[in-house]
């Protein structure tokens, strides 16, 4: 075959296609997302500069500042990893047995989705203060966790949990159970099936779920602040005090923190989005 | 003279998935476009229906240049290769949606719209199922609700993309003969894209051979398959072997054996390479003129007898034996004489 | 659901799996079970008298009135923009476009708070269109405006994503027939795009309103808690937890606490019943 004249179209960016409407849903698309996100976090962005780059380093390492971002980014990384063995094993549970009313227990799951972050606020400070039912039991044994940081943590437990599950449980689901009876079959035990077979399939799950975790835990404020005591240094965690700046109307204190925290989410979602690419490439699956 | 593609061309980015594609088709003539996977096939269809736009070219229709015209208005009836059903209506709905759709003058009363959604579930025999969903549904009354959704809105050509692809043997043949006979009842000029070429010998009148974005052959079948314009429409119509031959002022001969040409001009003296199906090769004695060979093994039933054999250069090749031939043994040399073959340039 | 495939053959030896079972059942009931009960308990403390005073107290009537008018603008926004973004990305080649995906996706991994924040350096008294609303006698932030802003930023992807994997895989196939059968863009839009991912829509309709009605963070750093005008429901029940009011902040609460089963309740019930038809199930 001889090539004939080269007519190649130039490349264009959209692909002719005989259905309407690109236009106006792309515009609608662009114009709203500009108007309701991307300008607004822009604004966010650009403060850093605007204020001069030095008062901005200036303001996000005073000690209070250094203190509450410690705390948000520590209590948000020992939730995560707390969820990540708990959200495995309920995961595992929900794919890997069967007992009566496990439906709801599937779907009782996402209730941190569902339920309004005051909510779970108010009902854990109330269950962990001192008198409640559970600060109750504890208090005697001389462990204070309503107003301390170790209420943090459990408030970023809850808010956490349902996304290591629902990360890993389509994942499990899928594995194909020929993959275990050939390992088995092979003479592998189970413990050796478990860690060599179904571990590395799901370790792209188990690390995706623990950084949508960590991520939400980290910006959290709803369910923390009611039990958290907000001792400045203490137990006062980065969002609240964005808030705090906000109300001494101290936009540039309140803005480098926000630029700050919004950094590190980024860096774990780029992080997350380069292993999940470097795990798709390794197995060679998952869309 | 109803379908007129005259120069068409498509570019995906740098590649031609159509180069300059031309073709006639008279008023109800029933067109199969054969090629392997990749020619281009459903390219031109989906250019035919207006839901691909050509980059150079026009088709016109009776006359008219359609370039201008939306697939909205084209009024083709396209039956798409995966039946593209509306999954959320029933069959009937799915046959009424060409006829709901309308607007202005040519809207129809709600009546007449559901005596028509009979007529076509009758004509597609399936009258008993105008309330199921298509999931509920076989892979060939599937195939037969798209082309009754198809021919409810009057088309002026119908455009069938792979019809039978999806289905197993048995239906397929079934709705084959289904197919034929309902085109003639119609008389719509239609084109249906296949890559199996015994369905595009079988059912067309004329074959659209295409490779690689291109027409190779336009001819009846009884043409395209006994005077292949060259060599891939040769292969692509099976059941070709490749033999070593020598070209001398226009007569192409094996070992001695002259073979017959019919009126395809063999071109100049040359050692080449001739097609031959195994019909047209006569198993001979070993010593007779012709390619000496070694039976491999033999075939004695099905259709037709034939003998699988080995040339000298280690090349497998199939003949067949004649009735009253006698049956060669299996290891027997023989002599192979190719009496009708072709040889291209 | 394991699409009820055998567990035969891979199943955990007994005392593993009950202990297990029994982690989870403690675990769930510790985190969820409890402070849920906690909530009605709460709120019930005093009973069924305080409870109703409590909610039909003239501030929480007008807290209600606000979160539903928010949530009912900012949830049909949301709908129209998803369902556009959606067809534009799901039916559409075009260059960018994992890029526009992500962009659309990323309210989701900015916190409450800053959400909010972005909306008072923009609007705020010192935000950069601060003055020139001001000149023209415009406010955003401390109004309602400014909530719906903020809660149409936190709710941004919740129809888009819902709808963009699912119209993906359906592919372009019977918008094409709809066309080639003489429809129209509207008419194929209305009687074979939306029927198609009606329960889809519907599902992240359930999902975008209860994040819209209980949202916190962002709309409290917008709000300014006036009361009877810019206080949500959420908001109100913080103020009343802060004035030591507990059974009036639980009771308000509750109905928030309640919405929340009602729409994991419908959640469920579409995800059983039409899984096929939702795309992004299981993928938060
Ligand atoms: N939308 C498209 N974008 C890019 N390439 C395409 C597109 N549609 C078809 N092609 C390419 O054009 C060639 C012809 O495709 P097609 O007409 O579908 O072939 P056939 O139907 O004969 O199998 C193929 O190589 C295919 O990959
Ligand atoms: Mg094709």
């Amino acid at each position: 075959m001889t090539a004939s004249a080269p007519i190649a179209q130039p490349k264009r960016w959209l692909k002719p296609s005989v259905l309407p409407g690109f236009g106006l849903t792309f515009g609608l698309t662009l114009l709203w997302l500009s108007v309701v996100v991307l300008i607004p976090l822009i604004a966010l962005v650009i403060r850093p500069w605007e204020m001069g780059l030095e008062r901005f380093i200036d303001l996000a390492s005073r000690p209070r500042v250094v203190a509450a971002l410690r705390l948000s980014f520590g209590t948000a990384a020992a939730a995560a990893a707390v969820n990540l063995v708990f959200g495995a094993i309920i995961a595992w549970v929900l794919v890997r047995t069967e007992f009566p009313g496990k439906r709801i227990i599937d779907a009782i799951v996402d209730l941190p989705f569902a339920l309004p972050t005051a909510v779970a606020g108010i009902a854990l400070a109330a269950l962990y203060a001192p008198n409640g039912w559970i600060g109750a039991l504890l208090d005697p044994l001389g462990i204070q966790v309503a107003y301390t940081p170790l209420g943090i943590f459990v408030a970023l437990t809850f808010i956490g949990l349902p996304f290591v599950v629902r990360t890993v449980q389509p994942v499990l689901e899928d594995i194909d159970a020929d993959l275990e009876d050939a390992a088995a079959s092979l003479g592998a035990s189970r413990l050796q099936t478990l860690a060599r077979v179904i571990a590395p399939a799901l370790a792209p799950a188990l690390l995706t779920g623990f950084a949508l975790a960590f991520a939400r835990a980290v910006g959290e404020y709803g369910s923390v602040i009611f039990i958290a005591g907000n001792i400045p240094q203490v137990s006062e965690i980065a969002p609240l005090l964005i808030v705090i700046r906000l109300d001494e109307f101290d936009y540039a204190g309140a803005a480098a923190i926000g630029v700050f925290m919004l950094a590190v989410s980024f860096a774990v979602l780029l992080a997350l989005n380069l292993t999940q690419r470097w795990a798709r490439r390794a197995t060679g699956n998952e869309s | 003279m109803s379908l007129e593609i005259d120069s068409v061309s498509k570019w995906f980015g740098a590649f031609a998935a159509l180069d300059k594609v031309s073709l006639v088709g008279a008023e109800g003539e029933f067109l199969a476009l054969l090629g392997p996977s990749g020619s281009g096939k459903t390219t031109l269809l989906r250019i035919l229906a207006g839901l691909e736009r050509p980059d150079a070219g026009v088709v016109r229709f009776n006359g008219e240049d359609l370039s201008g015209t939306s697939a909205r208005d084209r009024r083709a009836g396209f039956v798409f290769q995966h039946y593209a059903l509306f999954r959320h209506m029933t069959v009937a709905k799915n046959i009424a949606f060409g006829l709901e759709v309308r607007r202005g003058a040519e809207k129809l009363p709600k009546k007449e719209i559901a005596a028509r959604v009979e007529r076509l579930l009758a004509l597609v025999q399936l009258d008993t199922l105008g309330g199921r969903y298509p999931a509920q549904l076989s892979g060939g009354q599937r195939q037969r609700v798209a082309l009754a959704r198809a021919l409810a809105i009057e088309p002026r050509m119908l455009l069938l993309d792979e019809p039978f692809g999806a289905l197993d043997a048995k239906v397929r043949r079934e709705l084959r003969r289904w197919l034929r006979g309902l085109h003639a009842e119609m008389g719509l000029t239609t084109i249906f894209v296949t890559h199996d070429q015994e369905e595009a010998l079988d059912l067309a009148d004329r074959v659209v051979v295409m490779n690689n974005g291109r027409i190779e052959q336009v001819g009846a079948p009884a043409d395209v398959y006994g005077r292949p314009a060259n060599a891939f429409v040769y292969d692509f119509m099976g059941g070709a072997n490749r033999l070593p031959c020598d070209v001398r002022g226009g007569v192409v001969t094996f070992g001695g054996f002259a073979a017959s040409t019919g009126d395809h001009a063999p071109g100049p003296d040359r050692a080449a390479l001739a097609y031959a199906r195994a019909h047209d090769i006569r198993v001979a004695p070993e010593g007779q003129p012709g390619l000496p060979a070694t039976v491999l093994a033999v075939f004695p039933a099905g259709g037709q007898p034939r003998v699988e054999c080995r040339l000298g250069d280690g090349q497998v090749v199939e003949a067949a034996v004649r009735t009253g031939d006698p049956w060669p043994a299996l290891g027997q040399r023989i002599a192979l004489q190719p009496e009708r073959v072709r040889v291209f340039e | 659901m394991s699409g009820g495939g055998s567990l035969r053959g891979r199943r955990d030896p007994a005392p593993v799996r009950y202990t297990l079972i029994a982690l989870t059942l403690l675990y769930l009931s510790l985190f969820i079970g409890l402070p849920l009960a906690a909530v009605f308990a709460e709120a019930l403390r005093e009973g069924w008298g305080e409870y109703l005073k409590a909610i039909t107290d003239p501030d929480a009537i007008a807290a209600m009135q606000l979160t539903l008018l928010v949530a009912a603008i900012a949830v049909p926004v949301n709908v129209v923009f998803g369902v556009c973004a959606a067809w534009a990305i799901a039916k559409f080649d075009f260059a960018g476009k994992s890029l526009l995906v992500t962009l659309i996706d990323l309210p989701f991994s900015v916190s409450p708070v800053v959400s909010g924040l972005v909306y008072v350096l923009l609007y705020g008294a010192n935000g950069w269109f601060g003055p020139v609303l001001d000149a023209l006698g415009i406010k955003i932030i401390f109004t309602v405006t400014g909530l719906v802003l903020a809660t149409m930023f936190v709710t941004f992807p919740f129809v888009a994503r819902e709808l963009i994997p699912l119209m993906q895989a359906q592919g372009r196939d019977e918008e094409e027939a709809a066309l080639t059968l003489g429809a129209g863009g509207w008419q194929t839009f209305l009687r074979v795009t939306l029927p198609n991912i009606r329960w889809a829509l519907l599902y992240g309709v359930l999902l975008c309103n209860a994040r819209a009605m209980g949202e916190f963070g962002a709309v409290s750093v917008v709000s300014g808690h006036i009361r009877g005008q810019t206080n949500t429901m959420p908001l109100h029940v913080e103020i009343l937890y802060n004035e030591y009011s507990f059974v009036a902040a639980f009771a308000v609460a509750s109905l928030l606490a309640l919405l929340a089963l009602v729409t994991l309740v419908a959640k469920t019930l579409l995800e059983w019943r039409f899984r096929d038809d939702l795309a992004a199930v299981r993928r938060h």
